[in-house]
């Protein structure tokens, strides 16, 4: 798993317009700058912020990406999705 | 002779201002206020704030232990509600000054030669500073939100560092430091909107007894499970409380407020008065 390359395509998302344009307007070729598997791209494309949680990514950086894409009122839908903390303390026990 | 005249903690809950519920935040400003009067109070000179990134400021290319800023800084660069984003007055002479004795004190800071802060610094330098622009602010980074988390115990001994630079920089400069963060909170995790006023207390309670070693004896995964990732910003504290070792506290104010999503506790730290019985903890299994 490339963390590094999850973290900073997330991180870009979250908290740049101008990566957040690119992305909206052509996703595939901002995945394609980052370090990313098939699958990754897929946790990416597919907004899984849940299993990308567990995977150990940040969980601010989460909400920024998520909310990013989909504004403030979108919080609700993302804490929806998302596990607790204490489900992933007692997972990685 | 410079000094730290006082110690004072603050939250930093984005959304008492943004208050998308619309509920009674006056109690909560308020205690902004008092912490303001009580700057004045104490003839403060400059302010030494301790907050911590949300993964806004430092991407993954570069996450900084511990990170002072020796130039100009304005904020927040986060958009709040009442908390315009504008330049704060700073003391680049004291930072530079930290700076520089940390290099023979054992602590190697990152460096910011100028900086956009977050709400983290920017809510404290606007809402607990004279408007007046009296009060120099010099910000302090320490990684509190973003893994890999500094120690607890190296967060304490880096306020011991700041205390004896602070006291061996010339002329009069009186400081206040403050520990800037939430007690419990959960930060984007399924739990967020919860608040556990135990822990809360807790903290407090150690606050108040001028006690470190309840805090110090934690461990990172208790932190999380008693009081959310964002408890980790308890690390802000403990550097206040490792700069005026062994100094009492009091509560000024506790607020699980419904409006937010963070135990809202506002303290003083006493530098003149007692200290608790045992004088302050000093962690003895890690050097400086």
């Amino acid at each position: 798993m490339s963390l590094s390359g999850l973290e900073q395509i997330l991180f870009d998302i979250g908290c740049s317009g101008k990566a957040r344009r690119n992305y909206a307007e052509q996703p595939e070729e901002l995945l394609s700058r980052y370090a990313l598997d098939e699958n990754e791209r897929r946790l990416i494309a597919e907004e899984d912020v849940a299993e990308l949680f567990r995977r150990g990514l940040n969980p601010m950086l989460l909400m920024g990406f998520y909310m990013g894409l989909h504004g403030p009122r979108s919080m609700a839908e993302y804490l929806g999705k998302m596990p607790t903390l204490q489900s992933q303390l007692e997972a990685v026990q | 002779m410079s000094a730290i005249v006082g110690g004072f903690t603050m939250p930093h809950d984005p959304l008492v201002f943004i208050n998308p519920g619309k509920k009674d935040a006056a109690a909560v400003l308020d205690a902004y206020a008092e912490i303001r009067r009580r700057v004045t109070e104490l003839r403060a000179s400059s302010a030494i704030i301790i907050g911590a990134d949300h993964y806004i400021l430092f991407s993954p290319k570069c996450l900084p232990p511990l990170l002072i800023c020796l130039g100009e800084i304005n904020g927040p660069v986060d958009q709040l509600p009442g908390v315009p984003n504008k330049p704060i007055p700073h003391n680049p002479g004291l930072a530079r000054h930290i700076f520089e004795y940390s290099q023979n004190a054992g602590f190697d800071l990152a460096v910011s030669k100028g900086l956009g802060v977050d709400h983290a610094i920017g809510v404290p330098a606007q809402l607990c500073l004279p408007e007046d622009g009296s009060v120099k602010t010099v910000p302090v980074y320490m990684a509190s939100g973003v893994e890999p988390y500094i120690r607890l115990e190296r967060a304490y001994r880096f306020g011991g560092m700041l205390k004896a630079a602070v006291e061996a920089m010339e002329g009069d400069e009186r400081v206040v430091i403050f520990g800037s963060g939430g007690i419990s909170h959960w930060v984007g995790t399924g739990e967020m909107g919860k608040i556990a006023p135990d822990f809360d207390h807790f903290v407090l309670d150690a606050i108040e007894a001028g006690d470190a070693e309840s805090l110090l004896t934690l461990t990172d995964r208790e932190i999380m499970l008693r009081g959310g990732n964002g408890a980790m910003e308890i690390r802000h504290y403990l550097a206040v409380m490792g700069a005026l070792p062994g100094a009492l506290g009091e509560v000024l104010a506790y607020h699980p407020w419904e409006g937010g999503v963070t135990g809202l506790g506002f303290t003083q730290i006493h530098a003149a008065g007692p200290v608790a019985g045992q004088g302050a903890f000093q962690p003895s299994t890690v050097e400086a």
